[in-house]
């Protein structure tokens, strides 16, 4: 089996953060020029049932000849500091040292990202103007103000899942409003990070993105289809230029939402439909 | 309308490890009575809902109510869209 190194690299704040490198089998025997793919976590519950997918995806890619780098951002997994500690804008400076890091081994960079991955990742490559290579989207979160929402009815969900009294969207605005955090499956956001990731939005950095890298927005579902899907609304309303849409690949995968799954759950279609994008 | 079997689909692709969810009647339970079924498993539901019939819950609408039974989810769908 695809062992990976271990190793902490040091980045915002003090922070070490944990990165695991699969690197290529010897006798994968790659062609041209050698790939790397950074695996981007989304944010908290969605990153711990994001981690085995990963992994498998991670070993697959390594098993083709790519390098493949899953880490953790600062405060989150098994990165060193306290999550509430850090904010988006530390984990665009993890983001950025782990591309530092990638770059010892290719210039040819690539991201895959999972729900709100999404947005830091095509957030940063405008903010830093960084090229990459291929940027694999899965069921990408195209605002902070989505991924918000969904905090707060996860909350609300939690009462009624958990037979608790019935709590409105006000009394937990209410709630963070006195506190100065959403606590949410034992997590607490802070005001000043539900700020930060409200003021993201995929349709601010997607025209940079097409503009310099390939990119995959693939979308899971059981009864998705298998066809090419139609692009995203959040798209549609900016009438993006056709050399940019060239850049774009819609891939409707049909199959499970393993983030949305209690138990770890495995996509393997998802697996097959992302390695294709880079192994061909 | 709304089908059952569209309402089951739904449920379906949010609750992959649930058993038998397309055998499922409009009286089957649902809160208390899937494990599967939690909070970000609701979301999941609530947002597939929102994204396959056009409509927007407002959080407020959303209790335990509605998750009680297949048929209850299925009269709120309803309801949302006559409105």
């Amino acid at each position: 089996m695809h062992t990976a190194d271990f190793q902490y690299l040091p980045s915002s704040q003090n922070s070490q953060i944990f990165i695991a490198h699969y690197a290529p089998l010897e006798q994968s025997g790659v062609v041209g020029d050698v790939q790397t793919v950074i695996f981007v976590p989304p944010f908290a519950e969605e990153m711990n049932r994001s981690k085995r997918m990963y992994v498998l995806c991670a070993r697959l890619l390594a098993d083709a000849g790519i390098h493949s780098i899953c880490f953790d951002f600062a405060g989150t997994g098994d990165s060193s500091g306290e999550w509430g500690d850090f904010d988006y804008f530390d984990w665009e400076k993890n983001l950025v040292d782990v591309c530092q890091l990638a770059k010892k081994f290719t210039s040819k960079i690539s991201l895959i990202t999972l729900r709100d991955g999404a947005l830091i990742s095509l957030g940063l490559m405008k903010q830093a103007e960084i090229k990459l290579h291929k940027c694999v989207l899965w069921d990408p979160v195209d605002s902070g103000e989505v991924l918000i929402r969904q905090l707060i009815r996860m909350k609300i969900a939690s009462a009624m899942a958990g037979d608790l009294k019935k709590i409105t969207t006000q009394e937990v605005l209410d709630g963070i409003e006195q506190s100065g955090f959403l606590e949410v499956g034992g997590y607490h956001v802070t005001s000043e990070l539900i700020d930060s990731i409200k003021s993201q939005k995929i349709s601010n950095s997607i025209e940079f993105a097409l503009s310099s890298t390939e990119l995959h927005w693939m979308t899971t579902g059981k009864s998705s289809g298998n066809s090419q899907q139609q692009l995203p609304i959040c798209l549609t309303k900016l009438n993006l230029a056709e050399n940019l849409l060239a850049q774009l690949t819609m891939h409707s995968v049909n199959d499970v939402r393993f983030w949305m799954q209690q138990e770890v759950t495995i996509s393997p279609l998802l697996l097959r439909v992302t390695k294709q994008v880079f192994v061909s | 309308m709304v089908e059952l079997e569209q309402v089951l689909d739904v449920l379906a692709e949010s609750l992959d490890g649930a058993a038998q969810i397309h055998q499922m009647s409009e009286e089957a339970p649902l809160l208390g009575a899937i494990p599967e079924l939690d909070s970000m498993a609701i979301v999941g539901i609530i947002t597939s809902i929102e994204e396959r019939f056009g409509i927007i819950f407002d959080d407020d609408e959303l209790d335990a109510e509605v998750f009680e039974t297949v048929g209850t989810l299925r009269n709120q769908i309803v309801a949302k869209m006559e409105n």
